[in-house]
């Protein structure tokens, strides 16, 4: 990074190498649209060249570059991050997601476990926000307290949404595997 | 209205309420045993706990795979880093 400072193009393409899949992977979560996910990661990647100077080395340097993303997608989408209403009961949400109910037929389920394009498709049929939080937390491996940041949420909120978003996974495969998808 | 009652002093909506907590290490010690407790000697909760516990798993291997597929998208965007002005 030190080298970046000075104008090191190359240096710095190392570090992109290093953690742009990170840039790419958050761009995609606050922008909500993978489709625009690559410009994102482009232009956070682009500040933070510029801003590679303001660096201390404190902290990681992955989280510095994720704020940086998220500071972008949001400027891009001229989105401020909002605190969102969820009014499903737990327990509606437990229920849709099979809590209470006898285990899956076991052979569908290894047949569904070891098809990582069902989770695919389930995830991406999920709302932006839930799809968002999990993308970022179980997906990208982000720690709840850089995942709350991330999302202009406190850590508590985050907790809330993750455990919440993953049920209703839950409940998206339960009724994927019960239509035969 | 689900299953919910109470085995070794937890009830099972205190349970699913803990699980994501419990599941990512995020609990203190004095509760990860009640859960477990609860866990031990509740049949649906334990079928439940291990289908969510399977699938966090199964995410986050979905992620390390995932980043094989994004660590390439970030060499071709870092060579083209190095050879612009």
């Amino acid at each position: 990074m030190e080298a970046a400072a000075r104008g090191d193009r190359v240096a710095f393409s190392e570090v992109v190498r290093r953690h742009g899949g990170a840039v790419f992977r958050v761009a995609g979560a606050v922008t909500r649209d993978a489709s625009r996910a690559e410009d994102v990661a482009q232009e956070s990647l682009l500040a933070a060249f510029e801003a590679a100077g303001t660096w201390r080395g404190e902290g990681s340097l992955r989280a510095w570059l994720s704020t940086i993303a998220r500071n972008t997608a949001l400027r891009r989408s001229r989105a401020t991050p909002v605190e969102e209403t969820d009014p499903a009961s737990l327990a509606e949400l437990g229920a849709a997601a099979g809590w209470g109910q006898p285990a899956p037929d076991p052979e569908a389920e290894a047949i569904e476990s070891e098809r990582r394009d069902v989770l695919r498709r389930a995830l991406a049929s999920l709302e932006p926000a839930d799809r968002a939080i999990i993308e970022l937390r179980d997906l990208g491996g982000h720690s709840t307290a850089e995942t709350a940041e991330l999302l202009g949420i406190t850590a508590g909120a985050a907790k809330v949404r993750l455990h919440r978003a993953r049920l209703r996974l839950m409940a998206r495969l339960e009724e994927g595997a019960r239509h035969g998808a | 209205m689900a299953h919910d009652r109470e085995v070794a002093g937890i009830r099972c909506m205190e349970v699913l309420d803990q699980l994501a907590d419990f599941v990512d290490g995020e609990l203190g010690e004095a509760e990860v045993a009640r859960v477990r407790a609860h866990l031990e000697g509740c049949d649906w909760c334990e079928q439940f706990g291990g289908r969510y516990s399977g699938l966090v798993q199964r995410l986050r291997q979905l992620g390390d795979d995932e980043d094989g597929e994004l660590a390439s998208a970030a060499q071709a965007l870092a060579a083209r880093f190095a050879e612009s002005e």
